[in-house]
């Protein structure tokens, strides 16, 4: 159920041009200071990308844990009625097919985190080492090096910067939904199995052999 | 020594017929095997008067001084109607005795006088037996006229005076006429001789004529006694066995060449081979269909095809239960067949994309697996079934095809006999089948062997375990064995079609994806929005379905390794039992054939000793009993007509003569005067025999054919005791023999020209020459010698070899006979009292 809860929300929120991500992402919220004479509102960034990382996870805990409690509760296996329960608890082939959403995620996860990284670093050489830089190499030399600097900064800081943030927040969102569809597949694995041995207990049949014929 | 001979002869003539005088003869001696020797030899001339009654034998062993009654009980014998009717009826005597022709009797005394008794005794009793015989004849009180004869063997010593109620008084001593000396073996032949003469012929009324009317005067008469005559009885013997031989013979062979045993060899590895296959299909027989191995496998839902004995499929067809209800699939066991592609080209096209898509959502499909928990339930109730039906099915093939092996076998041991039956040729009638017991024998012993070692199918080149049992149990764990090998088999696939995510499930892995795809695609290049999200999904969707493909592309791959072992396991099984029907059809076959070789063995062997036999006691009987001579007896049991003097092949001219016996060798004697060939008596019975043959059924173009067909076919399908077979030769054979014996062309005379000692007349002189008169006394001055020829006819004395002959003497007197196959001379001397 967990990899089926991701789907809708992947469906609801991460389809490209019209999946609702990128509009929740980019509202950031505003803090409002209320003054006497004019309202002030600051809006505190980053937020918007956190709400839709909230809003996602908590629809995607909703669609998988209810149904799972559900099924505890109704004794049935929703994944056996709908014909998924072996592609999705047993199945492991084709490999590539099943593994590379997770694969997409991670590496997207790493360049996304690459990307910040660098321009910390970058923000981080312009604003403090840059003056310290024009002392040491002259005056001359200062506005290209700053110059340079500032163009690969804007590069990244401008590189689809709205989807990015969302990409983060869905990388995040597989990498921890495929830590629950793990953890539920095995639950069900041992399930299965207890099921078979349960089963096999009950055709076993007693067979009684009379002291006599020991 | 006196002769007046030639003073009667102008009287005598001998009677246009005779009539036998019943006779009681008394053999008295001391020594009873001379007597029994004596009696043994008469036997074998006078056998059918013994058998008629007219003679009768009273052998009285060392004679006391006085007559028993015990003696002369068998004159009784003489007096009773029913027998005096029978000679009449017979010929013997001409009336029934009455007033007028009173019964007439004659007693004739043997007197031993060789063997040692005692002269007073024998000459005490001899005395009284006259007036006992008198007296005996008064007691019965029936008219008769009762002569009295005496022959005394050795010498009389004994005054006639006393002996005068006997007449003639006959002796033969050791001494002879001129001195010449006689053994008592000569004695006894001449008495043999003496007393066939007595019996049978005139001989009596010539000595009366010859010895004059005063019987008084003549003291005794010395006689010799000599006969050429046709032994009958050995004649017979030894044409009897040869006729049997005859019959017999043909069913002799040599051993089979080396070329007869690859004939058959040949033939029958290609009979055993077809009947083998025969049974894998139906047949239809006179208009109905009966069903083979693949009939009866198809009914019980197995696709069974073979090609000679090799099997190439044995699968459960797709609407058997065992395909309906175990696998629960047509599909699971037949791949999606090849459309025909035809049509116009974009008809054709359009098929094959068709069939392309199904091939492609097929293959994406879930696979439905059996389920192995009814399967073996399924299975075991199939094989059961199936196991009756076959059995049931192919006892009725088996017993046709039993029945063709029969008539193959019934071919090659007469192929005329077979043909006779109207039946088809089971064999090329233009191939040189060897025929015979022999070859029968060989080709049962060529099939039993091929049954023995050949498998009756073959399946992929692997050897099919004979199902040994046919138990319910059996069945229940033979198919619990091989749902177990399904089971495993359909274990290797669920194992890896559990482990492939269907399409859904690549789906929505996939979908995950897109989203993450697009977002790097995104970042890293500055194409538009559209063409990037189409290029992320045609990228999934391209790895889902190439990645897919290729997994359920192995996933067939490995269904099909399965559904190949499955097939294999079930095809064994199901061949095993098939094997187990054949090979119980094949024992029983083998055990059916085991009977008829033995008894057609038994049957050879008992031919071939039958044939040992009967050469042997024909060698025996033709050393023993060619022509030759006996002191005074000439037997002649060797002639041409009988049994033919050379042997020759009836073919080209005789071929036409004698066209029944075509092919066979024939025994055959040349008449000289015709310049001709004829066929000998025993030969005859066989050319009789075999048109006899040919007149039941055309095909029987010998004997030995319809005896075959209707004596020894039916040992080949009903083995049984051959010794009746052997019976039913020998009693054709002593048919046929007796058919073709010609007493009435063995005349004495006229087979005494074959012999070189009698032949041309030489047989006067012969006899004459043998009948010595045994006597001499030498006591009497008035002696006369007298001949008498005893003859059964005139036709002997006719030409150049009777009394035309050199050898014939004009004074001797004929006397006529009833011993139809001999011809006899006495000499004898009378010799008469001084008075």
């Amino acid at each position: 159920m967990a990899w089926i809860a991701l789907v809708i929300v992947t469906l609801i929120f991460f389809i490209p041009g019209i999946g609702l991500g990128p509009l929740l992402a980019a509202q950031d919220i505003a803090l409002s200071v209320p003054l006497p004479f004019f309202k002030f509102a600051i809006s505190i960034p980053f937020t918007g990308p956190v709400r839709l990382f909230a809003v996602c996870l908590a629809t995607w805990l909703l669609l998988w844990l209810v149904p799972l409690w559900l099924e505890r509760w109704l004794k049935i296996d929703f994944l056996t009625k709908i014909g998924l329960h072996n592609d999705l608890v047993h199945a492991y082939r084709p490999p590539y097919c099943i593994k590379v959403a997770v694969f997409l995620a991670k590496i997207t996860f790493w360049v996304a985190l690459l990307k910040a990284v660098l321009i910390l670093v970058l923000r981080a050489v312009v604003e403090l080492l840059l003056p310290l830089l024009a002392v040491l190499v002259g005056p001359a030399l200062a506005p290209w090096v700053s110059g340079g600097l500032n163009q690969i900064l804007g590069g990244l800081l401008g590189l689809r910067a709205d989807w990015s943030v969302v990409l983060v927040v869905f990388c995040v969102l597989v990498l921890i939904a495929n830590w629950g569809f793990k953890w539920e597949q095995s639950q069900r694995y041992i399930r299965d199995i207890r099921q078979i041995q349960f089963e096999r207990r009950k055709n076993q049949k007693d067979i009684v052999i009379p002291s006599t014929q020991i | 020594m006196n002769s007046n001979k030639s003073d009667k002869t102008d009287a005598w003539a001998p009677s246009s017929t005779y009539y036998p005088v019943p006779t009681l003869i008394i053999p008295c001696g001391g020594d009873a095997d001379r007597l029994a020797n004596l009696r043994y030899g008469l036997d074998r001339r006078i056998g059918a008067y013994v058998a008629d009654g007219l003679v009768r034998w009273t052998p009285v062993l060392n004679p006391s001084e006085t007559v028993s009654e015990a003696q002369l009980s068998d004159i009784d014998f003489f007096f009773k109607y029913d027998l005096r009717q029978r000679l009449v009826d017979k010929g013997y005597i001409q009336h029934m005795p009455d007033a007028d022709h009173p019964l007439q009797l004659q007693v004739l005394v043997i007197c031993d006088m060789i063997g040692g008794v005692s002269h007073d005794a024998v000459m005490a009793w001899l005395e009284k037996l006259p007036s006992a015989v008198e007296s005996k004849k008064s007691k019965i009180g029936e008219q008769a006229e009762c002569s009295l004869a005496l022959v005394i063997l050795g010498d009389p010593a004994i005054s006639h005076d006393k002996l005068k109620s006997y007449w003639p008084r006959i002796y033969l001593s050791k001494t002879g006429w001129g001195g010449t000396r006689f053994n008592s073996e000569q004695i006894f032949q001449t008495c043999q001789n003496v007393i066939a003469g007595f019996v049978a012929s005139e001989l009596p009324r010539s000595i009366d004529y010859v010895a004059g009317k005063s019987h008084n005067a003549v003291q005794w008469i010395a006689l010799g006694a000599s006969s050429v005559l046709v032994d009958l009885a050995a004649v017979r013997e030894r044409y009897d066995v040869e006729v049997l031989e005859e019959f017999l013979e043909p069913l002799i062979q040599d051993s089979l060449t080396e070329n007869q045993c690859r004939i058959l060899d040949d033939g029958i590895d290609a009979q055993v081979h077809k009947l083998q296959s025969s049974l894998l299909i139906g047949k239809n027989v006179a208009g109905k269909d009966i069903f083979g191995v693949k009939e009866i496998c198809e009914q019980h839902g197995w696709d069974f095809k073979a090609t000679g004995q090799v099997v190439e499929r044995c699968s459960p067809l797709p609407t058997s239960d065992i395909a309906r209800k175990g696998f629960g699939s047509q599909w699971w066991l037949e791949e999606a067949k090849s459309p025909v592609f035809e049509g116009s080209f974009y008809r054709k096209l359009f098929t094959r994309i068709k069939y392309g898509v199904k091939l492609y959502v097929d293959l994406l499909l879930p696979v439905p697996l059996p389920s192995p928990e009814i399967f073996a339930s399924l299975l075991a109730e199939n094989y059961r079934a199936l196991d009756a039906a076959l059995q049931a099915g192919l006892r009725h093939r088996a017993g046709l095809e039993y029945q063709h092996l029969l008539d193959i076998f019934a071919f090659l041991l007469n192929r005329d006999s077979y043909a006779g039956e109207n039946r088809p040729l089971p064999l090329d009638p233009n191939l040189a089948w060897p025929t015979g017991l022999r070859a029968v024998d060989y080709a049962i012993n060529r099939a039993i062997d091929r049954l023995t070692h050949s498998a009756d199918i073959q399946y992929a080149g692997q050897d099919i375990h004979i199902a040994s049992i046919g138990t319910d149990e059996y069945w229940k764990s033979a198919a619990a064995e091989d749902a177990l090998v399904v089971e495993g088999a359909l274990r290797r696939y669920k194992r890896l079609d559990k482990s492939l995510s269907s399409i859904w499930g690549v789906i929505l892995k996939i979908l995950v994806a897109f989203p993450l795809l697009y977002g790097l695609l995104d970042i890293f290049t500055s194409w538009p929005q559209w063409i990037v999200i189409l290029l992320s999904a045609l990228a999934l969707a391209i790895l889902g379905l190439v990645e897919s493909v290729v997994w359920r592309l192995q996933a067939r791959q490995l269904l099909r390794q399965v559904r190949e072992e499955v097939n294999t396991c079930l095809s064994k099984r199901v061949l095993s039992l098939v094997s187990k029907s054949l090979y119980d059809y094949r024992m029983i076959v083998i055990s059916h054939l085991r009977p008829v070789i033995g008894s057609l063995r038994d049957f050879q062997a008992l031919i071939v000793q039958e044939h040992q036999k009967i050469r042997s006691r024909s060698g025996e009987i033709a050393s023993k009993a060619t022509s030759r001579e006996d002191g005074s007896l000439y037997r002649i049991v060797d002639f041409k007509r009988a049994l033919g003097t050379e042997k020759v092949k009836v073919k080209d001219d005789l071929a036409i003569e004698w066209e029944p016996l075509k092919g066979e060798f024939a025994h055959v004697w040349r008449e000289v005067e015709r310049d001709s060939l004829n066929l000998s008596w025993k030969s005859e019975a066989r050319k009789s025999a075999n048109v006899e043959a040919r007149r039941v059924n055309e095909n029987f173009k010998k004997v030995e054919t319809a005896l075959i067909s209707k004596y020894i076919l039916p040992l080949i399908e009903n083995p049984a005791s051959p010794l009746d077979v052997i019976r039913i030769f020998e009693e054709t054979a002593a048919r046929w023999g007796e058919r073709e014996f010609k007493p009435r062309f063995m005349e004495t005379y006229v087979l005494a020209e074959e012999v070189e000692a009698l032949k041309e007349g030489a047989k006067w002189r012969w006899l004459f020459q043998h009948a010595h008169p045994l006597g001499d006394s030498g006591k009497s001055k008035d002696r006369s010698l007298f001949t008498v020829i005893l003859v059964p006819d005139d036709n002997s004395l006719v030409g150049s070899t009777g009394r035309g002959s050199s050898h014939w003497q004009s004074d001797w007197l004929v006397a006529r006979s009833r011993q139809t196959h001999e011809i006899s001379c006495i000499r004898g001397v009378v010799e008469k009292s001084c008075e």
